[in-house]
């Protein structure tokens, strides 16, 4: 597999995690660009021990963990919301894609409380890479992470639904 | 209502259209291609200006003593091999200019390969005939008074040591410190069972 289809493969996997991880717009497109170009200076010495999926999730959330001191200091630039209506778009399609905007901005928001793993394990979860993928990323066991899983979701369905939200 | 459903729905609505496209991800990987590339043109450049300098003195104040002449030749050698150990990979960097991924890390890891070598035995070498070479030039211009000789090769020995055993060993320090880290980063990336990295603080 060449960098090109790498690339456009996971580019935007990669940018989901890292958004959902920093919930800061400008730092997860710096973070996917940051584990790209790890990617290709390190996809010749990839022994392929392990599926390529899981060596970038763990490039990127490396990257991620690597990312948060600096995340703490610097201001969160929030995800662009003023993008221009396109002509063709009803005043009902820009209402549901507003609705949706904010349930995206809330979950963000729900998933930034997480602690610092769970807001990994969730947004690979998310993802839906495989239990057993996101034990090799994460290094806790299968059952672990599923058991993270359930807790995790019950807590963020709890947010959602207080929020009213799954309305 | 399936909730984990839901939530995947919602985390899949989130736009990406705003990353870079793969061209311009592969114009960022050039430019950092390019950036090395700009590294090891400093470096020719900085030796041809100093073997400039030196063919430069031999030119103008040309010596009369054996000593001297010895000297310009000892001084001369190792500027040459640095210069041609920067031009031959240098050369080699541009051929690779257009060669694909695979092809530019492995002569980045050749690279690394041979900076070890250098710090080894290349560096060695030349310092030895540098010191040698300088110590044997200065003798023409010091040695008619006892008080110039003393003072000249008093700062001549200092500013050799200060490069021996200080500059040179940081150097070499600050080089095994950024090896290190490289080869830590791809034994990380590449062995999905190591752990201690990230996650020992969770349970």
């Amino acid at each position: 597999m060449d960098f090109d289809a790498i690339y456009r493969l996971y580019a935007p996997q990669i940018f989901r995690v890292c958004m959902g991880y920093t919930n800061d717009f400008e730092q997860a497109k710096d973070l996917t660009q940051e584990t790209f170009i790890s990617v290709w200076q390190h996809l010749a010495s990839f022994r392929q021990e392990s599926a390529i999926s899981t060596w970038i999730f763990r490039i990127a959330t490396n990257y991620c963990l690597r990312a948060n001191e600096k995340a703490k200091r610097n201001r969160l630039t929030a995800w662009p919301t003023d993008a221009p209506a396109r002509s063709d778009e009803t005043q009902e399609t820009r209402e549901i894609l507003k609705a949706e905007q904010a349930k995206l901005r809330w979950l963000y928001a729900c998933i930034a409380e997480l602690r610092e793993t769970d807001r990994i394990i969730i947004s690979l979860a998310l993802e839906e890479v495989p239990q057993s993928e996101i034990a090799a990323i994460v290094g806790l066991t299968e059952t672990n992470i599923r058991v993270k899983i359930h807790r995790i979701k019950e807590r963020l369905s709890g947010k959602f639904k207080d929020h009213g939200q799954f309305e | 209502m399936d909730n984990l459903n839901d939530l995947i729905r919602i985390w899949r609505s989130a736009k990406v259209d705003d990353l870079p496209a793969t061209q311009e991800m592969i114009g960022l990987i050039r430019r950092y291609r390019t950036r090395k590339m700009m590294k090891k043109a400093a470096m020719v450049i900085t030796a041809l200006a100093m073997l400039s300098l030196l063919a430069g003195t031999v030119f103008f104040y040309p010596s009369t003593l054996l000593t001297s002449r010895i000297g310009e030749g000892c001084m001369v050698i190792p500027a040459v091999i640095l210069l041609s150990s920067y031009i031959r990979s240098l050369s080699r960097a541009y051929r690779l200019k257009n060669a694909s991924n695979i092809d530019f890390l492995r002569h980045l890891q050749e690279g690394q390969r041979g900076r070890q070598r250098y710090y080894k035995r290349t560096q060695p070498v030349c310092m030895i005939l540098l010191s040698l070479g300088l110590l044997l030039y200065l003798f023409e211009p010091l040695h008619d008074r006892l008080s110039h000789m003393v003072a000249g090769y008093g700062l001549t020995g200092i500013w050799l040591c200060l490069n021996w055993f200080i500059l040179r060993r940081r150097a070499i320090q600050q080089h095994e410190r950024r090896l290190r880290k490289t080869l830590d980063q791809l034994e990380a990336l590449q062995n999905p069972e190591d752990k201690s990295t990230l996650y020992e603080e969770n349970e």
